[in-house]
């Protein structure tokens, strides 16, 4: 009887697709990863790197590497959760913690990730300011479009679409080789660890661990990781997903700090953001680099744009019990609909208000992610090794003792980062 | 509070609680502190055990005490307790009604496994977060009556409740957050958190019984997987098979995934062969084999000789289950043996009449049966079929033809014989989705 059953199965779907099944299989795991990743090289992250590379020259490069590290142990963590417990971090905080807990938790997320939801919208004003178009035009357009994507999108195209952007952020590497840069000289700052104990130099490195660990990454990860139904069989895959995810964006960043120190530090210039950089570069490494800048720039903010008002009111609404999802139609899940596009309309109609205080509103943001991330932490080592939650793949002792101490480095150095940033 | 305010009780009238028929909210009473009956300060109420056996008003069993001293959790009987409120939790002991730590089986813990997990409203047919549980103090007992998935039960929980009723009446007294509580009754509540596996059985098997099979499956999709795994393995094998019936087959795959080999063929063996045919050919190919080698040797060929035809074709949507009368029946004798073979077949619209041989020689519906004289041979009223099917047409060619003579069901034929019968259900599920 067995025997007769392979049989006729095995008759019922020709073997000539292996190859592209087990790439369908491979694509059904990997994105989240990569996707989480390339997000946070939004705009204030390509900010801080073209800061990084235009006041510092190659002097910082190295410490993109235990900054890779760092972020490969915590987002591992994540999408290890997010596998083991099929839950979202925002749940699984409300079932261990409680409401209190919970409700302040997302509070200051969702203070946050306004604060990045506008300056990805003043990304996308700035960007487009170098190729000539007004902010008043491509700031409401990009807010339709990317509400629109998202509501009338499915999720797989909309996935689609993300890997995609992801492609874009060759825009960089290519800007850096544009650049021609000293290639001993950026080889010694990469693997040689130097470091000016003065204030600019420690708030840079501060600054440069605070943009690349980020509290919102975490709940998108875990999130995207569950909607994806990521099985434990299939984990090393996902966990490949995440790891080369780390590893390419830190390539992104390592190359838009060589592209701004072959230049700007060289020609001893000083950029304030990131369309400063863009524009510095013109004169210096040719209007393509100039125009790959920016235009990495824009891609960059429409892809962050598109995910943190969509992620954030996600976490909102499952922690509560609210009715969730693009799936749900308006009167299901009035308060899904409500959050997300008020996170959309209050993001970009703050950018197009004059005289409004953006830098500050932008710090303000910062803070409340640097205020979070140690919260965020230690709830997830808390989880990780709870072993109820995660049986036989909680965190091990030794693993447990490395993300401890990770997490302490990290603490104190946000810690750090606050106060350089509030003095 | 002044001491003049203060309520003592007389230690005699203990046992008596003090307010009779009282509803109170689990999260008023969690981590407050537990007095023995000396007066001494035992430690804070950190959960509450409620007897899962009894359907409509669960009664609280036991207490989880974290006690003062050495934090740790102990166990305390509810027949210890002299009075429960939210000031304080008195015992009718002192130290040594704290007990070590355990669970009855017939026991479920409000605190951990409800409180703030999902549940499933099965009346509304909803996954809901609980926010509260609102409980009834009635004759010395405690009860649970009901769990809060409103917002009023958040607020309270955030500990607001008093500033935002007072700011509100101020300003919109009528406002429906004052008046409307979101209550689910307990006994339509399915708690998911893994517990003790033989209530949850009974508890599913009760109250999922009243959710319709497409509800059922849009529940399974809404919950988190653990929790999607908890229902589904409790869940009978009927509803099983129903529910996984109206999945999509991505959440098909999952959830067979989430059982026993032998209890998927259970479950499989339980749905139309089409359908179950269909749920296979989604299926991993060593998954479908396994789960094929399980089943019941007659209903695995069946399935099998239905995956042998493409998807999306008649073969393929055919039901091998469907009403034959043999063509010298009379009326009277058709109309009794659609009423012994109805148990096994799902649509009893149209009547097939088929030779020994398995050949179709007519049709007539369920209509023409009843509005007949009773003597009438079957094959007297019994009329040609307008379009026999061939098991490989398309499902778009079906769904034109099932439209062009206003048919409900299509007989699927090869070289005369007749070998299922495809009805305009499965068509339209496949020219919508397919």
């Amino acid at each position: 009887m067995a025997d007769q059953a392979v049989t006729t199965t095995g008759r019922l779907k020709p073997v000539t697709a292996s190859r592209w099944a087990r790439f369908a299989a491979v694509m059904a795991v990997i994105g989240p990863g990569i996707i989480t990743a390339n997000v946070d090289n939004d705009a204030g992250g390509i900010a801080t790197y073209s800061q990084a590379g235009a006041d510092f020259g190659y002097s910082l490069l190295w410490t993109l590497i235990p900054i890779t590290l760092a972020l490969i142990l915590v987002q591992e963590m994540t999408a290890r959760m997010g596998v083991v417990t099929g839950k979202g971090l925002s749940d699984l905080i409300r079932e261990r913690f409680g409401v209190k807990a919970t409700f302040y938790v997302l509070l200051a997320l969702l203070v946050a990730n306004l604060g990045n939801t506008m300056a990805e919208f003043i990304g996308v004003a700035e960007s487009l300011e170098i190729f000539g178009i007004s902010r008043w035009v491509s700031v409401p357009c990009v807010a339709v479009i990317v509400w629109v994507l998202v509501v009338k999108g499915t999720a797989r195209i909309v996935e689609r679409i993300f890997l995609i952007a992801c492609v874009f952020y060759v825009a960089y590497v290519v800007a850096g080789f544009l650049a021609r840069p000293d290639w001993h000289e950026v080889a010694l700052g990469s693997f040689k660890p130097t470091l000016a104990l003065n204030g600019p130099a420690l708030t840079m490195v501060v600054t440069l661990v605070g943009t690349t660990i980020a509290p919102w990454m975490q709940f998108y990860l875990q999130s995207a990781i569950v909607e994806k139904g990521v099985q434990i069989e299939d984990y090393s895959l996902s966990r490949l997903d995440v790891v080369v995810g780390c590893i390419v964006t830190d390539v992104v960043a390592f190359f838009i700090v060589l592209a701004c120190g072959a230049t700007i530090f060289k020609a001893g210039g000083h950029i304030e953001s990131a369309k400063d950089a863009a524009v510095a570069l013109r004169p210096l490494a040719g209007s393509w680099a100039s125009a790959l800048f920016a235009f990495g720039l824009f891609n960059a903010s429409l892809f962050a744009a598109s995910i943190l008002p969509l992620s954030t009111t996600y976490y909102v609404c499952e922690a509560f019990g609210w009715e969730s999802g693009i799936d749900k139609r308006r009167e299901e899940a009035p308060q899904f609909y409500f959050l997300y596009t008020a996170m959309i309309v209050v993001g970009a109609g703050l950018v197009l208000i004059p005289g409004l205080p953006l830098l500050k509103i932008l710090l303000l943001s910062q803070t409340a992610n640097g205020v979070l991330l140690p919260f965020i932490l230690i709830f997830m080592l808390l989880l990780a090794g709870d072993e109820r939650l995660m049986g036989r793949y909680r965190n091990g002792l030794v693993l447990s003792a490395i993300a401890w101490l990770t997490t302490i480095a990290l603490i104190v150095l946000t810690a750090l980062m606050l106060w350089f940033t509030l003095r | 509070m002044t001491g003049a305010n203060r309520i003592w009780y007389p230690r005699t009238v203990q046992s008596r609680p003090p307010q009779e028929g009282t509803f109170v909210f689990l999260s008023e009473l969690l981590g407050r502190p537990v007095v023995g009956v000396s007066g001494v300060r035992l430690g804070r109420v950190v959960d509450f055990l409620a007897d899962a056996s009894e359907p409509a008003y669960p009664k609280v069993t036991a207490l989880r005490v974290k006690t003062s001293l050495r934090a740790e959790i102990k166990r305390v009987e509810w027949a210890d307790v002299a009075a429960c409120e939210p000031r304080e939790t008195r015992l009718k002991r002192d130290g040594e009604a704290l007990q070590p730590l355990k669970l009855l089986g017939n026991e479920i813990p409000l605190a951990q496994d409800v409180l703030d997990r999902q549940i499933v409203d099965t009346d509304d047919a909803k996954v809901e977060r609980v926010n509260d549980l609102h409980l009834l103090r009635a004759r010395g007992e405690l009860r649970v009556a009901h769990v809060d998935v409103g917002f009023r039960g958040l607020v309270r929980r955030m500990g607001w409740q008093s500033a935002v009723d007072t700011l509100l009446k101020a300003v919109r007294p009528n406002a429906l957050y004052l008046r409307k509580e979101q209550f689910v009754p307990w006994k339509h509540v399915q708690p998911l958190a893994a517990g003790p596996s033989k209530v949850r059985l009974d508890l599913a098997r009760r109250a999922m019984a009243e959710v319709h099979p497409s509800d059922l499956a849009e529940i399974l999709e809404d919950l988190d997987r653990r929790e999607r795994a908890v229902l589904f393995r409790d869940l009978p094998i009927e509803f099983a098979a129903d529910a996984l019936e109206e999945s999509e087959p991505g959440l098909q795959r999952e959830l067979l995934r989430m059982v026993e080999p032998a209890k998927a063929a259970d479950i499989v063996e339980e749905m139309q062969p089409d359908d179950a045919a269909e749920l296979l050919s989604e299926l991993p190919k060593e998954q479908t084999a396994e789960i094929l080698a399980a089943m019941d040797p007659p209903d695995a060929r069946i399935v099998e000789e239905l995956l042998t035809y493409d998807e999306n074709t008649a073969g393929r949507m055919m039901n091998t289950e469907f009403l034959r009368l043999s063509p010298a029946m009379t009326a009277q004798q058709a109309l009794q043996s659609v009423r012994d073979q109805a148990r096994e077949v799902a649509q009893v619209h149209d009547c097939f009449v088929v030779q020994r041989d398995r050949r179709l020689l007519g049709v007539l519906s369920l209509r023409d049966l009843l509005l007949a004289n009773p003597e009438v041979p079957v094959d007297a009223i019994m009329h040609e079929h307008p379009a026999p099917l061939d098991p490989g047409e398309r499902a778009a060619r079906v769904a034109e033809l099932a439209a062009k003579y206003n048919l409900f069901s299509l007989p699927v034929e090869r070289e005369g014989k007749l070998l299922g019968v495809v009805t305009v259900d499965d068509v339209l599920e496949k020219v919508l989705h397919g």
